[in-house]
């Protein structure tokens, strides 16, 4: 399942570093770093909501 | 005596080089020979550095016998993870791209051994760049368990834990970044110290993760790895933060109650059950948010690590293993709000962290949350769950890993099959001497004493 509406911003990220190293991936192993990587970034921004009340900047400028 | 040199203590071993009973040299040529007899079975080395060891075991000698004894360490051997600069001796990271990089400057915890007389026998097998839990290293063989040979020691200081635990060298040194120290520790039986963030020096040593790279001590007691620390950190040895007589333990409860190996579970309850009766008190502490701790110290550690990296990687990528290339690749596709919010929860992890231990003098949690996996699995059954390798060994260490507190594992029981099981401590930040002493306390309730495990 795709989780967001920027969903092959991962992959192109993936790609792009891959190619500028020299390697070539197939779409398989792309996609499965890919996912690796948004199933983190998910929960790290739930936790991140999670443990809000530590915001250093007043609600109006946010 | 030379039955019982491999185990001996490092007081032990001190005062037989002191009273001349055993003399350095034979201490050494007993380590490298027993190095060199279970190299085969555990390949827990990377390189084994025998004339060099026995040069300085005579050098060592000579100056004892001269008067000029420089303490506890003075002779002793010892072994260190393949990530610290050694002057003169290849330091590999457990890499091929670093196959033959030979530094020309000791990292500076490898100077202050030095220093302290102490004598480096090998440097250890290593996940590749220090990056994975099971030192499973496609250059160099996976490192095995002394316990049992099919087993992983743990990782990524998996080398220098099987080492230690197989009684070849007094110690080891390590880094923790996610649990790299206590988790190979609690695999194999021995004692894994990773002190409080800064409290060692990191110059000299192969970086993975610049904000959580830990340098730690690996032994057979905790007395021993006291030593050591009082070696490399004399500093550290003095500070008004000792344990009242009546231990407090605080239990996190909802971290308990994630996925457990039951055998695990049943040991590590059982060490805690012989501390209340030796007068240990025990805090049970709802702190739901602990488990935050695993993925935002992953994120962290794979966005920092991609940076290290870069600029190797891009003329080197086909030098580098499976492993952490995936790793630095998913790094690359971390963005910088991402790891912001990493870091927003660090801090408030921290604050929350810290907080805990106005009514306790320590953490307690298992090492691991399962008994060591077979050599080359991915993925394990814990309670009825899927769950990764990865995850499954680092489940109750991040949380001291995020949050830069002194965290200890120690032996605190075998399983029905023979394994050892880690108990972990956690301490505040700076509190090293509490954690020691909570430490001793535990481990002479315990009663634990190294011995040859049975794999070897």
């Amino acid at each position: 399942m795709r989780l967001s509406a920027n969903d092959d911003k991962e992959e192109r990220l993936i790609d792009a570093f891959a190619s500028q190293a020299g390697l070539s991936l197939t779409q398989s192993d792309r996609q499965i770093l890919a996912d690796t990587v948004r199933r983190l970034v998910q929960q790290v921004r739930s936790a991140d909501a999670a443990l809000e009340g530590d915001d250093p900047f007043p609600a109006y400028l946010t | 005596m030379t039955d019982s040199l491999p185990f001996l203590t490092i007081k032990q071993a001190a005062e037989t080089i002191r009273s001349k009973k055993v003399s350095p040299v034979e201490l050494v040529r007993d380590a490298l020979a027993r190095a060199r007899r279970l190299q085969p079975r555990l390949n827990c080395f990377i390189t084994l550095l025998e004339d060099q060891a026995l040069d300085e075991a005579r050098h060592a000698e000579s100056e004892i016998g001269l008067g000029r004894y420089r303490g506890d360490l003075h002779g002793i051997p010892y072994t260190l993870k393949d990530v610290f600069a050694t002057a003169g001796v290849r330091t590999t990271a457990g890499s091929r791209v670093l196959g033959d990089w030979i530094p020309k400057e000791d990292a500076a915890v490898v100077a202050r051994l030095r220093v302290a007389g102490a004598v480096l026998i090998g440097k250890t097998n290593t996940s590749e760049f220090a990056a994975g839990p099971t030192t499973a290293n496609e250059h160099y063989g996976p490192a095995r368990n002394p316990w049992d040979v099919d087993r992983v020691p743990g990782g990524s200081s998996g080398g220098s834990a099987a080492a230690v635990a197989a009684g070849i060298g007094a110690f080891s040194l390590g880094t923790d970044t996610g649990g790299s120290v206590r988790m190979p520790a609690a695999a194999c039986g021995v004692v894994g110290l990773k002190p409080s963030i800064g409290c060692l020096s990191r110059r000299g040593v192969v970086m993975l993760s610049w904000s959580l790279d830990t340098v730690g001590i690996i032994a057979r007691s905790v007395e021993d790895s006291g030593r050591v620390l009082d070696s490399l950190a004399p500093e550290r040895s003095v500070g008004a933060d000792g344990v009242p007589s009546a231990l407090r333990i605080g239990l996190p409860v909802e971290l308990l109650e994630e996925p457990c190996d039951p055998e695990v579970r049943r040991v590590f309850m059982a060490a805690i059950d012989r501390a209340c009766e030796r007068g240990a008190q025990i805090e049970r502490l709802s702190m739901s948010w602990a488990r935050h701790a695993l993925p935002a110290n992953n994120l962290i550690s794979w966005f920092e690590s991609r940076a290290v990296h870069e600029r190797m990687f891009m003329a080197h990528s086909k030098s580098y293993g499976q492993a952490i290339r995936r790793r630095l690749l998913m790094g690359a596709a971390i963005g910088a709000e991402d790891y912001c919010a990493a870091l927003r929860v660090r801090h408030a992890f921290i604050q929350r962290a810290e907080h805990v231990f106005r009514g306790i003098d320590v953490l307690a949690l298992p090492t691991l949350s399962v008994l060591p996996p077979l050599v080359g699995v991915e993925e394990l059954e814990v309670a009825g769950q899927r769950v990764s390798v990865i995850d499954a060994l680092g489940r109750f260490t991040r949380f001291a890993s995020f949050t830069g507190q002194p965290a200890l594992s120690l032996p605190c029981g075998l399983t029905g099959e023979g394994l050892p099981v880690g108990l972990q401590l956690i301490a505040p930040i700076g509190g090293d001497r509490r954690l020691m002493e909570a430490a001793r306390e535990l481990e002479a309730g315990i009663g634990w004493k190294a011995h040859c495990p049975a794999g070897v």
